[in-house]
């Protein structure tokens, strides 16, 4: 049983809250973070941010408070989803009907939220992926990463029985249901990609991707660097290949 | 009968009781060993356990039996500490989750105390 699990639910009390949550996962932001949290509040005021200091050595978790952003600060480097899953946890428990999840490099420009949101606020998907390749990635993405996203979208796509185009992509809306879901153990402490897209299908849940335009990040910073990419690969095709034998009926409930 | 191999497996038998007597191992981490330490002693002591181990692996040298054994051996011992590893490891996260969301709200606690 996860500790999660056994302990009373926490209640964040947030007497100004407002109904959608940006969860922002960063790791040594601390030069960016404050520029970013006050772009976001500045977009539209029915949102509230929430940073999630995943292990950083820096001021990021001042920087994004004085910038009036919430922040979680993890006691050590957990990776990127396990980040980005307290985000969910602390959205559920604190009531949130609504969030956005972008990276915390300026990867994703924050006038693409709220065409995501009013995407979701649709009501006939659960969960919105932003797609650079729908829209544009206004920077040179290294060619063996574009290789290696349209080799996973297409293995998704086949998998899925429908077109992703974007299955690495970090921006994404979703409602309560979609946090629900993510709050459990299967959910991958480095990177979520495709596999988690064909669970969210596997359990019923609908997801659709929208054009988004993505820039590039801070040159140096990079999730797939090193050796990482090999051990990404291999993930990757186990995650999808597991996910798919075990299909729609025991990959979790939604 | 092989007399440095049975003693090393007696010692050996006899440091993992001793380390879960101590409660340094626990007993559901030490069947694998005392099986293990186990088998090596009846292997050490006696030639007819080790042609029968050959004969029942296919293999016609007994010292190629004994190595097969114990390397299965090792290799469930590591799949053994793997899963116990990626459980702890998946404790550890939420564990650490928690502790985030938990210092997040005693913290908002304490500015709302200061404030009234």
């Amino acid at each position: 049983m996860s500790p999660s699990a056994t302990v009373i639910p926490l209640r964040p009390a947030e007497a100004q809250r407002r109904s959608t949550l940006v969860i922002i996962p960063c790791l040594d932001e601390g030069p960016r973070i404050r520029a970013l949290v006050q772009d976001v509040l500045a977009s539209s005021p029915d949102l509230d941010v929430l940073i999630i200091d995943d292990g950083s050595t820096d001021d990021t978790a001042a920087e994004a408070e004085a910038a009036g952003a919430a922040v979680v600060r993890l006691p050590f480097n957990l990776g990127y989803g396990a980040a980005l899953q307290t985000g969910y946890k602390y959205a559920l428990e604190a009531g949130y009907d609504r969030v956005v999840q972008m990276d915390g490099d300026g990867q994703h420009p924050v006038s693409e939220l709220v065409p995501l949101l009013t995407r979701l606020d649709s009501g006939d998907v659960d969960l919105v992926v932003g797609s650079r390749f729908l829209g544009r990635a206004d920077y040179r993405i290294p060619i063996a990463r574009l290789l290696g996203i349209q080799l996973f979208s297409r293995l998704t796509s086949a998998l899925a029985r429908r077109r992703i185009t974007d299955p690495t992509s970090g921006l994404q809306a979703m409602n309560r249901k979609v946090l629900a879901f993510y709050q459990q153990d299967f959910y991958p402490y480095d990177y979520p990609d495709g596999d988690m897209l064909l669970r969210v299908q596997y359990a019923g849940l609908r997801f659709e991707e929208v054009p988004v335009v993505m820039v590039g990040g801070p040159p140096g910073k990079s999730m797939h660097s090193g050796l990482r990419p090999i051990y990404y690969v291999y993930k990757l095709l186990l995650s999808l290949g597991l996910t798919w034998l075990s299909g729609p009926d025991r990959s979790g409930d939604p | 009968m092989l007399l440095v191999p049975l003693i090393a497996s007696v010692a050996l038998l006899a440091v993992v009781l001793e380390l879960v007597r101590r409660r340094r191992l626990r007993e559901e981490l030490s069947w694998l060993w005392v099986l293990a330490a186990g088998t090596a002693v009846v292997l050490s002591g006696s030639h007819s356990a080790r042609d029968a181990l050959g004969r029942l692996l296919g293999v016609d040298d007994p010292a190629t039996g004994s190595l097969l054994t114990t390397s299965l051996f090792l290799a469930v011992l590591l799949l053994q500490l793997s899963v116990r590893v990626s459980a702890l490891a998946n404790h550890e996260k939420n564990l650490a989750q928690h502790l985030g969301r938990l210092e997040k709200r005693v913290a908002d606690l304490e500015r709302r105390t200061d404030d009234e």
